[in-house]
């Protein structure tokens, strides 16, 4: 055997390079898409839950309780205008309307319920106790139609109002985990300003890879441009434009959940209002039926429901306003918008693929230049 | 060798350090069962019963240390419904029962052994928890044993009504021993006023429960044991003389109270009635006496739970600024004064797990009950013999003494079906606003007696109070 048979055959460290340069640059794609599509899916899976139930379970959950305070209200107006609270015409039916409406909203809020098992079981609780108070009103209702006996069906009707009282608190705590899981959804390790580190890095460092590597090649092969990669670059700034538009997601939901809490306001203005005409109907109804030694309990369901102070905003009569209805349609309209990914989580497989493409191409000619041959 | 490039690396000391994150993780996280409980008790009562189950859950924490294999520690989550028998009943409907339950009314219980989905507490309970057992047969299909399926957390007692000492010469020198006293000195005159009865018909979730509490009392101690138990198992008539001349009785202590005394008392609620009761005294907070209501009564027929109540207008506790004394029987009926008219919140098992039998086990034993009385400054009183120096306020003690001294008997409205006591309910409301209607009410009561089915009524009996040492 002759030294030269010994000797292993030598490499041309130009092949070795490009190799290694494409090597590195279809790594950094695949990691760049990954990192990507998982911030752009991450941050787009959170936004759709948020907007298919946690925004209208929140708004059912008002809803529910403009509903039940406004059915109350009805019956109340009714016996004070000498009526029975379940009769046929005028407010007995309004009761009734409104009774439904609250039953249809607490299924909304039941449907798209984001608070798991603990929400499930609120629900199922609140449900339960709507039967006793819709209980109470019939019991009232039967009460003020008998003759000689209306003191007790104002009775029950204060007990039916107690009632509504618990029955709405735990309405409001079950919004609360509502909003605690949109929280969850809006602010997240997805959503977190910080989180951007993890696309971005291995995005410019795609992008500085190309760059060199258009360097190397111009220097080592004398060429102006090498096109394919010059359009890979500009393929690395798309994908660095559609992974940026999850940044605005995580803002729209930011804005989404500041609208809540700004509605929130005008709601419970709204349900309190409704609350104080039906605690004075009350009163009224109280006084007529009880003139001795019923001081203190007219004095404590006066102190139930103290008069809400006055909004120019919201007007006085009514269920849901118009300004409601354009509140939560602004509310629905940016969580929609925010739950839009544009599709990037399909451009950003197709940018990565057309990169992979562009960077084989950019080195074939180069490479071929080559084959195994030394320098 | 071959040698592998950074990446691999990485990705290897990646893996390993995720692989032991998840050992570590697993190690660390013993297992915990979760326990549910619906049970009727609310706000303060509520937060006071999550301290006892917080002791257990600590109990649960240092038996499971101890026996790391066997012995899961447990967690528990309680829900605190005024309506639990509704409650309840969605959730089993929903098929979510919880796994232990409290209930107010024994009727509620038996339903639930009569539909077999309460689980028998023979195999989960030590023989510490005798004095608290509750124990049934099923009523429908085929008759079963007799078997312990509820432990009596709290047991309250009825058959009092509350003074305020201080104003004693109001209504006269000393408590009324028999009824006809009583009678007398409500219909006494202090200073221009007569004595008005402090009474609240008003509560959540059903009103008018104070009002069949003194028909049962009148019953009880007018009567006798035999009639009382006869009239709760449904054998005695609503329109029999004996039933009839309770609620006429009480009609006529009404009418001897100051007028508006019945009809305001449906719009009056419980704490209403103990702020009229104490409303000279300072309150707890250190509000100057008389800022709050002027006294508007001054006899008060409520049970135990109402001292919780009470001290809320009381300057100092303990101190006896308020005290009971029993519901009085006639003068020629004097041994029925033994009898106390009781209600129990039991505790029941409906889901067969081991945690929840932990829980039962605890809930049956003195450790809990020490428990409910340290964190509900002795507003606690159950069927054991607690020592009595347990008690420091002289009135929680007299209400303990008291229910080891009497004949307990159950409250009837807790003894009845369901419908039965809600009609009940309702007729006293239209009673203390209409007492003509008497008879009619008696007869409708009669017509719905006679459609409930025989297996919805309960025979449970009137039993000793337990004896030292038992």
């Amino acid at each position: 055997m002759t030294a030269d048979a010994r000797t292993p055959p030598r490499v041309s460290t130009t092949r070795q390079t490009l190799v290694r340069l494409r090597g590195w640059l279809l790594g950094f794609t695949a990691v760049t898409l990954a990192t990507s599509l998982a911030v752009v899916l991450g941050v787009a899976g959170n936004a759709d839950v948020a907007e298919e139930r946690s925004v209208p379970a929140i708004l059912a959950s008002y809803d529910a309780q403009d509903a039940l305070r406004n059915a109350h209200l009805a019956a109340v107006d009714h016996v004070g205008e000498g009526g029975v609270v379940l009769g046929v015409g005028g407010p007995g039916v309004d009761f009734q309307r409104q009774i439904a409406a609250a039953g249809q909203f607490l299924t909304l809020l039941a449907e798209n319920n984001a608070a798991g098992d603990a929400g499930t079981r609120d629900i199922q609780t609140i449900e339960a106790l709507l039967v006793t108070y819709t209980g109470l009103i019939g019991q009232a209702d039967a009460r003020f139609r008998e003759a000689g006996l209306q003191a007790l069906g104002a009775a029950l009707l204060r007990d039916a109002a107690s009632l509504l009282d618990d029955i709405l608190v735990r309405i409001e705590r079950l919004r609360g985990k509502q909003l605690l899981a949109f929280d969850d959804q809006a602010y997240n390790r997805w959503t977190d300003g910080h989180t951007a580190v993890v696309w971005l890095l291995p995005l410019a460092a795609l992008g500085v890879l190309l760059v060199c590597a258009q360097v190397y090649l111009t220097r080592r092969f004398r060429r102006a441009v090498n096109v394919p990669l010059l359009l890979a670059t500009v393929a690395v700034v798309g994908m660095g434009a559609g992974t940026a538009l999850s940044l605005c997601s995580a803002g729209r939901l930011d804005r989404t959940r500041g609208d809540v809490e700004s509605v929130h306001k005008s709601r419970q203005w709204q349900i309190s209002d409704v609350g104080f005409r039906a605690a004075n109907g009350l009163v009224v109804e109280v006084q007529t039926q009880c003139q001795i030694g019923c001081e203190d309990s007219i004095g404590e369901l006066r102190l139930s429901f103290p008069s809400p102070s006055p909004s120019p905003s919201v007007a006085s009569s009514g269920s849901s306003l118009p300004g409601d209805a354009e509140a939560d349609a602004a509310i629905k309209a940016h969580a929609r918008d925010a739950a839009d990914s544009r599709s990037v989580e399909f451009a950003l497989p197709l940018l990565a693929l057309g990169i992979t493409v562009l960077v084989l191409a950019g080195f074939r000619a180069r490479l071929a230049e080559y084959g195994d041959q030394s320098t | 060798m071959r040698e592998y490039g950074w990446p691999a690396r990485a990705a290897v000391v990646l893996v390993t350090v995720l692989l032991a994150g998840v050992a570590l993780n697993g190690c660390s996280a013993e297992p915990v069962s979760e326990v549910t409980i619906f049970g009727p008790w609310t706000d303060e009562e509520q937060a006071e019963f999550e301290a006892v189950l917080k002791k257990f859950e600590e109990y649960s924490e240092e038996a499971s240390e101890k026996d790391p294999g066997k012995t899961p520690r447990v967690k528990t989550r309680y829900e605190g419904h005024r309506d639990v028998s509704q409650v309840l009943q969605v959730a089993i409907e929903r098929g979510r029962p919880p796994d232990v339950v409290v209930l107010p009314r024994l009727n509620d219980l038996q339903q639930y052994v009569n539909a077999g989905r309460l689980v028998p507490l023979t195999n989960v309970l030590g023989a510490d928890a005798a004095p608290q057992l509750i124990k049934l047969a099923p009523k429908s299909g085929s008759d079963g044993p007799t078997v312990a399926y509820g432990v009596a957390m709290a047991t309250h007692l009825k058959s009092v009504v509350w003074y305020d000492p201080a104003q004693l010469a109001t209504f006269g020198p000393q408590p009324p021993r028999t009824w006809p006293e009583l009678v007398a000195q409500t219909k006494r005159r202090a200073g221009d006023q007569q004595v008005r009865w402090c009474l609240a018909m008003s509560s959540q979730p059903v009103s008018g429960w104070p009002g069949t509490d003194w028909i049962e009392d009148i019953l009880l101690h007018h009567f006798g044991q035999d009639t009382y138990q006869s009239w709760t198992s449904g054998k005695l008539a609503w329109t029999s003389d004996e039933v009839k001349s309770s609620w006429t009785t009480w009609g006529e202590l009404l009418d001897a109270s100051s007028p508006g005394t019945d009809l305001a008392s449906l719009y009056t609620t419980l704490k209403m009635a103990a702020k009229g009761l104490l409303a000279d005294e300072t309150p707890a907070d250190g509000t100057p006496p008389g800022s709050t209501a002027a006294r508007r009564c001054h006899l008060d027929h409520q049970g135990s739970f109402a001292i919780r109540e009470y001290r809320k207008h009381v300057a100092t506790s303990p101190s006896p600024a308020f005290s009971f004394f029993p519901t009085p029987a006639p003068a020629d009926k004097l041994a029925n004064s033994s009898l106390q008219e009781v209600s129990d919140d039991v505790a029941a098992m409906f889901r067969d797990t081991g945690p929840a039998g932990q829980l039962m086990k605890y809930l049956a034993g003195e450790a809990a009950q020490k428990a409910r009385r340290d964190t509900a400054a002795e507003v606690a009183f159950s069927r054991r013999t607690t020592p009595l120096e347990e008690y420091k306020d002289p009135v929680t003690r007299a209400v303990a003494q008291r229910l080891r001294t009497a004949t307990l008997c159950w409250d009837g409205s807790d003894l009845l079906p369901a419908v039965m006591a809600t009609a009940f309910e309702r007729a006293v409301m239209v009673y203390l606003k209409d007492r003509s209607r008497l008879d009619s009410l008696l007869a409708e009561l009669d017509a719905l007696r006679a459609k409930v089915p025989e297996s919805d009524w309960m025979d449970l009996s009137c039993v000793p109070a337990a004896k030292e040492g038992t």
